[in-house]
């Protein structure tokens, strides 16, 4: 559109050169019909020449002034671009004089060319031409400037007697007061046009610069709420877009859709009754907003929505709309729905979980319990039916009947201790685990003693780091110790000088606590052995045992959240720590 | 006392014929009846049931009363004895393969006047029994007086 207004302008001002160029020749050349002197008029056609290249030189200096730039969108015909340009005037002031001088003395020479029947008069008239144009031009200064050359031209040239400023007749005085008074009422219009052009100018100046400001700050609105990183909207009273965020459109998959001057209902078809009460309410100047709300777009989606509503007002102070500032939400919902999910899951789980394994307590329970009694009784009858032959019958027993019989005691004997240890290791861990403050050195020694009591002809030499203080239950790890230290004990059996030591080693947030003897210890490679119920790495000659304390004793570690190691190497004696959890007073 | 009886409640034939034995040789010589089941063994103290007829016979001294047993269990028979008026003191000992904590404690609980575990070795139960025998019989005194 630019470019084809500046087009017209140059298509215009050529046009218009053209046509005042034809009318120039046809009337000038008509004008010279009036002569017959050959020579004067050779003269008048050179003056006439030079008239119009002036006249043209002027032209072309206005238009090409007047050329609107390509940007320019205003200023859209020749005529007002030609008049802008004469009444800013891109020249210099000075230029306008001399301007105005030539115009005169080009109409001074045209004067003097006139043929006798004309020049005969004194044509003043004809200096207005140049006078009207300086004054249109410049104003006052110029338009003076063109009347006094004029008159002094006038007065020195033309009017008689000629060459001399003195003017004979009473009528030409006349005329030439009339020419100067002409003049100066002519350049004192012109400068009121000029004023009047220039203030006009300056305030279309100013009204154009207000405008491009506030074209800007519009710009820059558009920009700052089309790029903001949020969805905002703004609404006018009939709920049409005004401006819109690209988030918006991002949030609501609106694509590329323009929605400035759409309205809010037609976009959103699925927006029902509620919805346009609460924009009602917005519209009432409320202040809306909603941390959580459930929007069910038309195609049948779900969308999670923080919004906030305000409503904004005009100059005169009503609410001219409502702004919608909206959050997506959905993911974060979805991202908590799952949460909840999981957890009730998970919940579920744990509530199964503790279910099969209270059932399997249960079970286990009730199988010790089996156990405990129905293995027992046909043990005892084998027992004890032995023994009631051997005290009845011992008498009668042939050959090796008698060894035999024992061999059937021994061999319930031996059962029930099996029995007795299983038993032992599944009531370990059976029931609640009731953690206390336990003293493990004084519990240790008081085993030791008890020990060396039972078996008095030992030498067994221990040595118990003070105050081992321990958090866990007092019944469970005197199982546990008394199962370790009894190893200790039984396997330093055959050492001349056997040596128990129980100490602490260094552990984070743990209580490690090390039995230490010179016994026979163990192979190494068996070691994973150790901790197996019924295994054994000794035969029951060397040393006798049913191979369930080291069972027992991992089980009741383990169970208060701990670890149990052993090292050791043939005959090197043995190692067995233990380490448990310290007391964690958040965790009661 | 020589006449005075002992109820053996035992379901097992041959823990009965050990206790009877160990009795037997630690020479008490009192009448020993025995019943099988906790049912048998509440209609006898309450002369009802199979038991009906036997109207006018007198209460036991003492009560061998084993846990585990068909019908009614020991802890129940138990609880039925120290409900009602008649056998409320009657004098029960526990005598069982069990030494759970809880089996103890409940038969404590219940009233019970001793529990005894059994022992697995045959020297060791013929002693006990015969210790439970002569203290029962011959040394506790009963709540009341025998005609």
């Amino acid at each position: 559109m630019k470019v084809s207004n500046r087009r017209r302008f140059i298509f215009q001002v050529t046009l218009a050169y053209g046509l005042l160029a034809l009318v120039w020749i046809f009337l000038s050349d008509r004008l010279l019909l009036a002569f017959v002197d050959i020579e004067a008029l050779v003269r008048l056609s050179t003056a006439k020449g030079i008239f119009f290249v002036l006249v043209s030189a002027v032209g072309f200096l206005l238009a090409l002034y007047a050329v609107p730039a390509e940007t320019e969108a205003t200023i859209p015909t020749a005529g007002e671009g030609l008049l802008d340009v004469l009444a800013v005037q891109p020249w210099p002031r000075w230029l306008t004089y001399v301007l105005a001088t030539l115009l005169v003395a080009a109409m001074v020479v045209v004067r003097q060319q006139m043929p006798a029947g004309l020049s005969d008069r004194p044509l003043l008239i004809l200096f207005m031409v140049p006078i009207v144009l300086a004054a249109l031009l410049g104003g006052f200064g110029p338009g003076l400037a063109a009347t006094l050359t004029a008159a002094a031209c006038s007065g020195y040239l033309t009017l008689p007697p000629v060459n001399s400023f003195a003017i004979a007749a009473s009528h030409d005085v006349f005329q030439w007061s009339l020419l100067l008074v002409n003049g100066l009422v002519v350049s004192l219009i012109g400068e009121a046009m000029h004023r009047s052009r220039l203030r006009e100018q300056a305030r279309w100046r100013q009204l154009d610069t207000a405008h491009l400001a506030l074209r800007r700050s519009e710009e820059r609105l558009g920009l700052f709420i089309e790029h903001a990183p949020a969805a905002l909207a703004m609404f006018d009273r009939e709920m049409r877009y005004l401006a819109v965020s690209r988030r918006w459109h991002d949030d609501y998959g609106l694509g590329e859709t323009t929605l400035n001057g759409q309205s809010h209902y037609h976009i959103f078809p699925e927006l029902g009754d509620e919805w346009k009460a609460v924009h009602q309410r917005g519209m009432a100047g409320e202040v809306i907003r909603c941390d959580e709300d459930r929007f069910v777009r038309a195609d049948g989606r779900v969308q999670w929505l923080r919004w906030e509503m305000h409503p904004w007002h005009a100059a005169d102070g009503s609410v001219g709309g409502i702004v919608i500032f909206s959050e997506d939400i959905t993911r974060f919902k979805q991202a908590e729905e799952e949460i909840r999910r999981l957890n009730a899951d998970l919940e579920r789980r744990v509530v199964e979980r503790t279910a099969e394994l209270s059932a399997a307590n249960r079970e286990l329970d009730s199988f010790a319990y089996a156990v405990s009694h129905d293995l027992r009784a046909p043990l005892r009858a084998m027992n004890g039916f032995s023994q009631a032959l051997i005290e009845d019958f011992g008498d009668t027993l042939q050959g090796e009947a008698r060894l035999y019989l024992d061999q059937i005691i021994l061999g319930s004997r031996k059962m029930g201790e099996l029995i007795d240890g299983l038993l032992t290791l599944s009531r370990c861990t059976r029931g609640q685990l009731r953690r206390q403050e336990v003293d493990l050195s004084t519990m240790a020694a008081q085993l030791l003693a008890e020990m060396a009591r039972e078996e008095p002809y030992r030498r067994v030499r221990w040595q118990i780091e003070p105050a081992i203080v321990a958090w866990g239950d007092g019944t469970m790890l005197e199982v546990a110790l008394r199962n370790l230290l009894a190893n200790a004990w039984k396997y330093t059996a055959r050492r001349e000088e056997a040596n128990i030591r129980m100490y602490t080693e260094e552990a984070p947030n743990r209580l490690r606590v090390c039995i230490a003897d010179n016994g026979a210890g163990f192979e190494p490679a068996h070691a994973d052995k150790l901790f197996q119920p019924f295994q054994r790495l000794h035969r029951q000659e060397e040393f006798p045992g049913i191979g369930i304390g080291l069972a027992t004793v991992q089980r009741i570690v383990h169970r208060h959240g701990g670890d149990l190691t052993a090292r050791g190497a043939k005959e090197q004696g043995a190692v067995f720590c233990f380490s448990l959890p310290r007391h964690d007073e958040r965790n009661d | 006392m020589r006449n005075t009886i002992i109820l053996l409640v035992e379901d097992n034939l041959q823990d009965e014929l050990l206790i009877l034995r160990a009795l037997n040789k630690a020479h008490v010589a009192n009448r020993i009846d025995v019943v099988r089941d906790g049912q048998q063994a509440v209609d006898y103290l309450f002369n009802q049931g199979e038991f009906a007829q036997a109207e006018g016979r007198e209460l036991p001294v003492a009560v061998l009363l084993d846990i585990g047993l068909p019908r009614l269990s020991g802890l129940e028979v138990l609880k039925i004895l120290r409900a009602d008026q008649r056998t409320k003191l009657l004098p029960v000992v526990i005598l069982t393969s069990s030494d759970e904590e809880r089996d103890r404690l409940r038969s404590y609980e219940n009233g019970a006047n001793s529990f005894v575990r059994k022992p697995l070795d045959f020297a060791e139960f013929a002693e006990t029994v015969a210790r439970l025998g002569v203290y029962w019989v011959a040394i506790n005194e009963p709540p009341w007086k025998v005609r």
